[in-house]
Formats: C-alpha cells, structure tokens, sequence
C-alpha cells in the first residue's frame, strides 16, 4: 500500500536522449541534439549535483520564461503566422537549461511554483498545489516529438521513430496485472489504429482542400500577378474582403478626393480574366542610394510615405499613378513593366517607401491594338449600347463624360453577385438587365465600352484610399478596400475613370466587424512593433540585438548558477544519483538493522537507532556495536562524511559482529529480555 | 451576463478536471497533453508531421479505454472514523476494503470521496478566499482557484488516495487513509472510487461504491493565555446542583430541623440521635467565578474568513479553561440566543468545541437578543471575555451596558479592514489596554505579543 502518487516523475532512461536527437535529425539540428542528449543522459552516471534551492529554480524558470517571450515577439515579426511552427521547432533549446539544471540537481525535480508564478505566493498550508513537486523530463519528451515534427524530413520514418519512443515511455509505467504478451498484443492493436488514423487523416485533409480552397482563399492575403488578374465577374458567392488593414500612407496633406494606388494594369480581357501578356519588367538601376527613377528627368508634385505588407520576398507594390521616384527603401532590386507595375525584390512583411510623383502618368506605354480589342462574345452588347448612348458621334471627351453619367445614373452597387447572376453572360446581363454589381464589373464594362467607340483602355487594379485613421495619423488601406478602375488614353495622356458607384466604400464598410477598433489597435501595434523591429536602414549587426540582448541576462544566470560556490564535487562516498539524494544510506550498519529488526524487535516508526539498541540492551552488550553506530551516524549526517579508511573500519565492525553473534548476543530467551526492558 | 457565462464555464472546466484526474493517470493526462497540442500543430497535415503524434496519442488512449470494460471486480467497504477531526489538519481514519470476487486484485487505486455541491453563481461572487491577495490579476478576475478553494471548502477537506498494490481473492485489508480538513463543521463522505488502470497505465477503470457518513471537525484553535478575569465570586441560584463537586459547597454553615425535601445525606446522623428527631446541615451559598465568552456571529459585511477566525478564538479560549473551579459560559446567537457551560460539572469542553463547530452566522437584526442574553445572566457572571467581529456602535453600546454591570470585559476584536487595527477604545477608554486587536492572518502572533499582566490590571 502506498499513497496515490499524483505525479509524472522522471522519464526512463535514454528515453530524452533518443528524443533530442529524433528533433536534432528531423531539424538538422543534429550536432546540437548530440550534445544536449550527451547532457542529459550522462547526469544519472555523473558524480556532480548542483545545490539549487527553489528560489534559483524560479530564477531559471523565469528566465526560460522571458527567452521565450522574447523568442515569441521576435520569431512573429519576423517570420509572421509560419512563426508558430519555428517557436515549436526551438522550444528544445528554450527549455533545454530549466531541464539540465533538473537534472544535475540534487533534489532531482522543482516545485511546481517554478513553472507557475501565480503559485509561488501562495500559503501551501492553504493550497497544496504550491508545495506540489514536478519533474519536468516527460513533458520535455512530449515537447520534443512536437518540435521534431515541424522538421523537414517527411517520411513515414517519423512516425515509426515516434511510436517506437512513445511505446518506450509508457513500457516502464505499464500495470504489472498484465502479462507481457498482452501487453504486446495490445501495443500492436494502438499501432494499427495509428497507423491508420495517419492514413485517413492526410486523406481527410486533400478531400477538404479540393472543396473549401476556394473559400478560405478569399480570407487570405493575395498576391497580385502582374501579368494576370481573375475577376469575381460571374462568381457564385457573396464578396467579402477582410478588415484587415494591408496599406498605409502619409501625405502632407489632407485628401481632397479618394487616392488610387496601383498595383498593376491589364490590357486584354477574356471570359472574367484581365491579363497583360506582354508584360516585361526592366530592372531600375538605383540613381543614389536607396533612390531608384522610375522616370528620369519627370517633374514630381507630390509625395508620400508608404507602408505595405509584401507577401513574397519579391512583389509588387501599390503606387500611385505617375510615380516617378521611390526612395528610401533598402530594396534589393526594383523593376518596372510597360503596364505601370512596379515589382520590389526585398523581403517579406512589412515595407515602408517613399514616393515621388507627378500629374502625368508617364510610366505606361503608349497604346496599341490589345488595348482596343473586346471579346467577340461580347462585342455586340456593347455596340449596342455604344449606339443606344450615341458615343459614335461624340467627341472623345464627351464619349467619356457621357459613359460615366451612365453608369453614375442607371448603376448600383453590389456585393452579392450569387442572387442575380446564375451563370452565362454575365456581363450582358450586367448592362442590359440587373444593372447591379461590384467594382470589376463597372472597371470592366467601361474599359470594354470605351474600346468600342475607339478610346485605348486598360484596367488598372489597386487600392483606393480615403480613411484617416486618427489612432495611426496616417491614411489606411484595408483587404476590403481593393478597387479597380479604368485607364483611357485621351489627347496622349492615360487618364483615370472610375465608373463604380462612390457609395462602395460606406457598402464595403457597412460589413466592417464591430470588433473592427480593437483589432485596428492590435494591427497597430504589432505594425509598430515590426517597424521598430525590422529597421531597415539598420546594419545587418544591429538587427540581431535582441541576441545581444540575453547576453548579459544569461551573464546574470551564469552567475546565479555556477559562481556562488553552488557547484560541489560530492565524490567522496557518494557512487550513484540515488545515492547522492540520501547520503549514507548504503551504510552497512543497515545489514545489522536487518538482521536485529528480522531476531527480535521491529524498529517503530520515527524511533533513532540509539533508542532502539537502547531497548535491545537487556540480549545484546558490544562496544563495538555503539562504535559502528557513531561511524554510522557520521556517515548518514556528517556533511563531511567518513574517510575512505573510516568507511571500511564501518564495514569491517559491521561484518565482525555479523559473524560472532555468539559474542554480543546474550544466549537467553531475547522475547523474555526485550519484554522485561518494556 | 459574462460573467455569470464565465462562471458556467469554470464550473464546466471544474468537472472536466475532475474526470480528468480520476480517469486518466499522470501519463494517461501527458499522452492526453500531447495528444491536444499535437491536434493544434497538425491540423494542417502540409505543415507539420504532428498529425502522427496525434494518431498514436488517439490510438492509444482509444485502446486504453476499450480495455476498461473488463474491470468486474466487486468489492465492499467500510470506513472507521474517529470520533472528531480538526480544521485544517491533517488526521488519519482506516477504510476496509474487501474484494468479494474469486480473482486476485492488483495496483488499485483508492479514492474515498466528500459529497461535494458546486457552488451558486450568488456564492461564487460573494466568496473571498484568503489567497486572493497572493495571486495575480488574471486569477483574481477570473476566480478559477477562487472557485477550487471555495469548492474545496464545501466539500470540507481532500482525502489522499493510495495505491492498493494487492487484493486477494475474497480477502479483506485495512488501508489507512489521510485526510486534510478545511473547514469546522461536518463532513460528508459519500463514496469509495476503486480504480484499475488498463495495461499501458493511461486510463483507469472506476467502481464507484456509495458508501456514506459523517465526522464533525472542530475549529481550529490558538495558543492563548489563561484569562483569569478578576471577578468577584458570585451566588449561584443553582447552588450544590449546579457544582456538585468541586468549590465551596462542602462549607458548613449551622444545622436546622428537617423538612421535607431535604436530602437524606444532608441528615446530621448524631443529632438525629441525640434529639430523636431528624436534623439537616445546613451549608453556605455557592459562590465562584463564572466566566462568559460571547463570540460575535453578527458577520453582515465582515468576510467569513474574520467570523472563522473569530470562532477559532472563541474554541481557543474553551479549551484554556480559567482554572479549575471555575464556569465558562459560551454565548451566541444563531437561530436563537445559546448559552453553553463548561467546567465544575457542567459540561464538557467537547460539548462546548462541538457546538462551536457547528455555528452560523447570525442575522442581523437579532443583534439585541445578545444584549439580553447577557443581561439575564449577569448576576451570576463574574467577568466577559468578547470575541467581536467589528467595533460598530452596537457592539460598543453592547461593551457599554456590561460595564455597567459592574462586570470585567476584555475585548478581542478580529478583523482585517486596516481601519480598525487601531480602533478607538470608546467605552473601554479607561481601560483601552482591554480592547486587544487580532488581526486575521496574524491571530497568532498577535496573541503571542499580549501583555496578560497589563490586559488584566485594574
């Protein structure tokens, strides 16, 4: 009978070395892992124990603590959302010190308060989880195989190595009730289940993918192809862009009107597609320092600081029209392609840029036949209309102020395409029936309609920024704020025409969520974080000072840990970690407790060895015996121990008296004595 | 509205936990740990392989459950309690256990459970625990330990469990049980949970056997000094029955004639024979030292935890009896006025902690019905000591009358509002030493700084 332990205690042995080394393969970290493993598995063998007391294991726990927050904050802005898997993948090493310590300790284990500030305070008479020791070795092995499998090696090896190491945890912790080979035929039966559950899992997920892709694709950030541009024109489903704020710009003053920032523009349409095949991006050679001249020698007007969210370590991003100069960005390399795209070789995340430009979008090619031709499909209904307007017989100017006034007065704005338009032609039904629609449709129908009556069109995606935010001081640009517009060339100029309704932006904000100010606050703050965080203008050096940073922390450790005469070489006498957690208790005098306790009186609990030989006295009379005790008392309490020649005098009494009971045991009834004695 | 939502789900949170911690073993919880971290990381199959941590984890706890069914062991217990347990100590009772089956047992867990009721939402809000001020904000406001310990305290204390190595067949073992109680009052057990865990050791089996009783847990008690009031000895309506032993009462005083009623012992034999006619001793009055102790149960905006400090100092002045031939009588008011003797025959101390043990808060408006109690018994008082919960002005006017009495008084007043640490000593201004703080939390050491000397000059 023993009290329920409620605890894990320590894992098997080589079960965290083979482990270490398991995450070490699997994340090429392996010559690391051999060490930690080497570490770990040699401290039950090693004769050095750290005297660390409770408070030093808060210390040290506070410190894995704060390395990883620090971890956290640093990993996130760095890597983003992917971050979470390159915590994981590091957490080995995060917690590998807290561990070591553990087990070069002499307690072997910590309070629970080490890993819990909330219950250091706490009065463990009141609450007896404060005073809960742990050993942390198991759940280290959990977080082991967890950080293992963020690893490159996709191989169904894994699996096998994990329930190899798994089954082995468990072996020593198995109920004795059960004979091997049940055991065995059970492990076999989890196994087969396992491997089946892996099976039908990866098979679960490419089934969920092929149905739902489409629709988490819509929450996600977008890459904008420069070359390529699928519209929602005919799409089942209600539109929704997220809240999530993507673009933020500082003018020098205020905004008159909506500002559009392109990404890109597209000369030929087909079936719901925009694309610029002939798209050919000329890598800029920076003019200065961080200065690259989009169009040398141009006129700018104007000016703005620009922040956006890159995706890939090269993409293109919002301008505004006629852009001549952008400037202080550590860009790798900056293109530009005929089509006003410009496309940034840099890094993911955030990005900030300065921008110089002018009135006259000089950075787009002259026209040609592609920006004049219209799908055949559709030719007809925008002859039609074309005629039905009288666009013919009008001036270019006019054509254009009359295709707008169209639009502005026939037109709404939609964002739930899925009731109106089934299936078909779309953009018929568009202009002739429901008269309804979002900012693809307009951008498109106008582009497609002024191609009609001879006016060079292209469509032109990007941003279209008119809200302040008052919490950042600075214009912003949400996911939901993507518009597209129409670029005419009239008398030698692209001009921009924006046909969609101006009640879009209200309807696309009308679905903001109401939690919208508190995570604008949040974006805020982790944009500011990663600003301060990723100085660009930084050397590569001084952006790895949070690493610098732990240095004087773990200086701090060093010295809490190893200089303060904590370390003690317990050699002498002691042989094994057991024997370290209770000096002495291999003492030989146990031999003689034994065999007294086995002949004649049982030892009660809490009794001392002196007061037991005590009422031994009236059978048993040695010096020799009171000598041994001394010897053994020294040995069990004295902090200094015996000396080698003291500790064989001890063993030598021990087995003298062993083998001449005959001369201190009195040859009479013992019960009769022992009775006689109480 | 949130936070009566946030409650259910502590409650629901409280549950799982429970079956968790029966059900599952440490490892079986550990293996459930990585299971649930291993389902977080690799819900995305693409980006990590923790999906075949996860099936193996899934596997083996699925396995380990369908093992269970087999557990048709059937057993009886009995559990031997002693006669009274005390707040917060640990004591030990025996719990036997008989397999009543043909088949051997092994490794079975033990679990004697307390009746336990959940607390109400109204409970949860009103409730402080003594910890609160050690935890962190989170903890405070959201009330999860605030909730454990309030639990804790319902159910009245925790009972180890132990790990029976083997049961035989038809065999019958004692098995010591320890338990620590949190509170006075009685406890409840109401069941035996006797848990197998199946062959990789993750989950365990439960038969659960109800199986109910009682045991009354006395208040914590103090060390305090022996008050030894300086009160005038007092006649005593109740005379020779009221102290038959011990005392005055054997003092001869003259001898009259008999008359009925007059006990035979009281009969002067020689006189009887000597004038043929029976004749009685007769002796003094009674008189001695009849010492009252009224605890304040009036609680109203106090904190429970100042009114169980408070009965913990009244149960410490029961047992430090004042002398041996004097009374002490507990008073307080509950569902109505007590007044509980001890000593000289009158009753036991145990009676007086049992009776402590069970007190409840009082309400309010029979604040008055104190006043009488006192009042009515203040011919035969010799002096008071008053445990009170707050120095309003009723408890002063309450102090104010029993000096009027003429009787002696020594307050000790519990709280732990800082306010009234140094509190004004209003009626007791002449004798402010008389008027001792003890403030919650310190009670002991507040009472090893008393000066008894001073507090009894005058």
């Amino acid at each position: 009978m023993s009290r329920g332990n409620s605890q894990l205690g320590p894992a098997p042995v080589l079960l965290i070395g083979a482990a270490l080394l398991v995450w070490g393969w699997q994340c090429q970290k392996l010559p690391y892992a051999i060490l930690m493993a080497l570490l770990i598995e040699l401290s039950p063998v090693s004769p050095w124990r750290w005297a660390i007391t409770d408070k030093e294991f808060n210390t040290l726990s506070d410190f894995s603590g704060v390395v990883f927050f620090l971890s956290v904050v640093y990993i996130f802005s760095d890597e983003g959302a992917r971050g979470i898997f390159v915590i994981l993948e590091v957490l080995p090493f995060i917690l590998f010190p807290l561990l070591l310590v553990q087990q070069y300790s002499v307690t072997g284990d910590m309070k629970l308060s080490a890993l819990f500030v909330s219950l250091r305070k706490l009065d463990p008479a009141l609450s007896p989880e404060a005073k809960t020791r742990t050993n942390i070795t198991l759940p280290y092995f959990i977080i082991c195989l967890l950080a293992a499998s963020t690893g490159n090696q996709r191989s169904i090896l894994f699996f096998f190595m994990v329930a190899t190491l798994l089954i082995y945890a468990i072996f020593s912790r198995r109920s004795k009730r059960y004979s091997i080979i049940t055991w065995l035929a059970t492990v076999a039966l989890a196994l087969s289940i396992a491997f089946a559950t892996q099976h039908g899992l990866r098979s679960l997920q490419a089934s969920i993918e092929a149905s739902f892709l489409g629709i988490f694709d819509q929450f996600m950030w977008r890459y904008r192809d420069p070359s390529r541009a699928t519209t929602a024109i005919g799409s089942l489903g209600r539109l929704k862009l997220s809240d999530r704020i993507v673009l933020r710009i500082k003018t020098r003053e205020k905004l008159l009107k909506p500002l559009y920032l392109r990404e890109a523009s597209y000369s030929s349409f087909g079936h719901g597609i925009w694309n610029s095949q002939q798209s050919e991006f000329t890598v800029i050679d920076p003019a200065r320092d961080k200065v690259w001249e989009l169009n040398p020698g141009q006129e700018s007007t104007g000016k703005m600081h620009v922040s956006t969210y890159m995706t890939r370590e090269e993409s293109v991003i919002p301008v505004p029209h006629g852009t001549n100069v952008i400037e202080n960005v550590a860009a790798i390399e900056i293109a530009k392609n005929q089509f006003g795209a410009v496309l940034m070789d840099m890094r993911e995340g955030w990005v900030q840029y300065d921008v110089k430009y002018g009135d006259a979008i000089y950075a787009d090619s002259a026209p040609d036949s592609n920006d004049l031709s219209i799908i055949n499909y559709y030719r007809k209904d925008f002859e039609k209309l074309a005629a039905e307007l009288n666009l013919y017989s009008m001036s270019d100017t006019d054509k254009i102020k009359t295709v707008q006034d169209y639009f502005h007065n026939n037109f709404t704005y939609s964002l739930n395409p899925s009731q109106r338009y089934p299936r078909g032609r779309y953009m018929a039904k568009f202009l002739f029936k429901t008269k309804r629609g979002h900012c693809e449709y307009f951008a498109t129908a106008t582009a497609l309609l002024l191609r009609t009556v001879g006016i060079p069109t292209r469509y032109a995606v990007g941003y279209s920024i008119d809200e302040y935010s008052a919490l950042e001081g600075q214009y912003i640009a949400r996911a939901r704020d993507a518009h597209s517009w129409t670029l005419a060339h009239l008398h030698g100029e692209w001009t921009v025409i924006d046909t969609t309704p101006s009640v879009w932006s209200g309807q696309e904000a009308e679905n903001a969520s109401v939690f919208e100010p508190v995570l604008d606050l949040w974006a805020w703050l982790s944009y500011s974080w990663s600003v301060w965080q990723t100085d660009d203008g930084a050397d590569e050096e001084e952006e790895n000072y949070l690493i610098w940073l732990l240095i004087p922390l773990l200086a701090v450790l060093a010295w809490r840990v190893y200089f303060r005469e904590r370390i003690k070489n317990s050699k002498q006498g002691v042989q094994n970690y057991q024997q370290i957690k209770r000096f002495g208790t291999n003492s030989s005098f146990y031999r003689l407790v034994q065999f007294l306790e086995t002949s004649y009186r049982p030892r009660q609990a809490g009794e001392t060895l002196g007061s037991w030989l005590n009422k031994l006295k009236p059978i048993i009379s040695s010096d020799k015996l009171r000598m041994a005790l001394t010897l053994h008392y020294r040995y069990r309490f004295d902090p200094a121990g015996l000396s080698s020649a003291e500790l064989s005098k001890l063993d030598l009494i021990v087995h003298e008296l062993l083998e001449n009971k005959d001369l201190w045991i009195r040859q009479e009834d013992p019960n009769e004595s022992i009775n006689t004695a109480r | 509205m949130f936070r009566r939502l946030l409650y259910k789900n502590l409650k629901f949170l409280f549950r799982v936990s429970q079956w968790n911690k029966h059900r599952l073993t440490p490892l079986g919880l550990l293996i459930m740990g990585g299971m649930i971290s291993s389902a977080i990381f690799g819900v995305d199959v693409r980006q990590s392989l923790a999906f075949y941590i996860f099936s193996i984890c899934i596997s083996l706890l699925l396995v380990a459950s369908l093992s269970l069914i087999s557990f048709q062991g059937r057993f009886g217990v009995k559990r031997l309690l002693p006669q009274y347990g005390v707040a917060n100590q640990t004591f030990r009772y025996r719990l036997e256990i008989s397999n009543r089956t043909n088949n051997n047992q092994q490794d079975l867990l033990i679990a004697d459970e307390l009746q336990t009721r959940l607390p109400e939402y109204s409970e949860f809000t009103s409730s402080r625990d003594p910890q609160d001020k050690n935890r962190n904000r989170f903890d405070r406001v959201i009330g999860y330990p605030r909730l454990l310990s309030l639990i804790r305290n319902k159910s009245g204390g925790v009972v180890e469990t132990i790990m029976l190595e083997k049961l035989l067949a038809k065999e019958t073992m004692q098995t010591v049980m320890e338990m620590t109680a949190s509170r006075r009052g009685y406890v409840n057990f109401s069941a035996v949970k006797i848990c197998r865990a199946d062959p990789f050791g993750l989950v365990r089996a439960i038969r659960k056997l109800g199986h109910q009783s009682k045991l009354l847990i006395l208040p914590k008690t103090y060390e305090v000094p022996v008050v030894e009031l300086k009160g005038f000895r007092k006649y005593q309506k109740g005379g020779m029955s009221q102290a038959s032993l011990v005392g005055d009462s054997q003092e001869f005083m003259s001898l009259r004639d008999y008359r009925p009623g007059d006990p035979i012992r009281a009969i002067h034999w020689r006189s009887y024979a000597k004038m043929g006619t029976p004749v009685v001793k007769e002796f003094h009055d009674e008189f001695f030292v009849r010492q009252g102790l009224i605890l304040d149960t009036f609680q109203e905006e106090t904190s429970s935890l100042v009114f169980e400090e408070a009965v913990s100092v009244a149960a410490s002045f029961c047992i430090t009896l004042p002398g041996q031939d004097a009374i002490l009588d507990l008073m307080f008011i509950a569902d109505k006025a007590y007044r509980h003797s001890s000593g000289r025959g009158q009753g036991r101390t145990e009676s007086l902690l049992e009776t402590l043990a069970c007190v409840e808060a009082a309400p309010a408006h029979s604040f008055s019905k104190l006043q009488t109690i006192v009042h009515e018994h203040s011919e035969e008082t010799s002096g008071i000591i008053c445990v009170l919960l707050s120095w309003d002005s009723k408890r002063q006017a309450l102090i104010e009358s029993i000096i009027r009495l003429g009787l002696l008084v020594i307050v000790f007043l519990i709280s732990d509002n800082p306010k009234l640490f140094t509190p004004e000593p209003g009626p007791l201004s002449d004798q402010a030493q008389r008027l001792v703080v003890l403030r919650s939390g310190f009670i002991q050491a507040d009472l090893n700084k008393l000066n008894l000397s001073a507090l009894l000059e005058g």
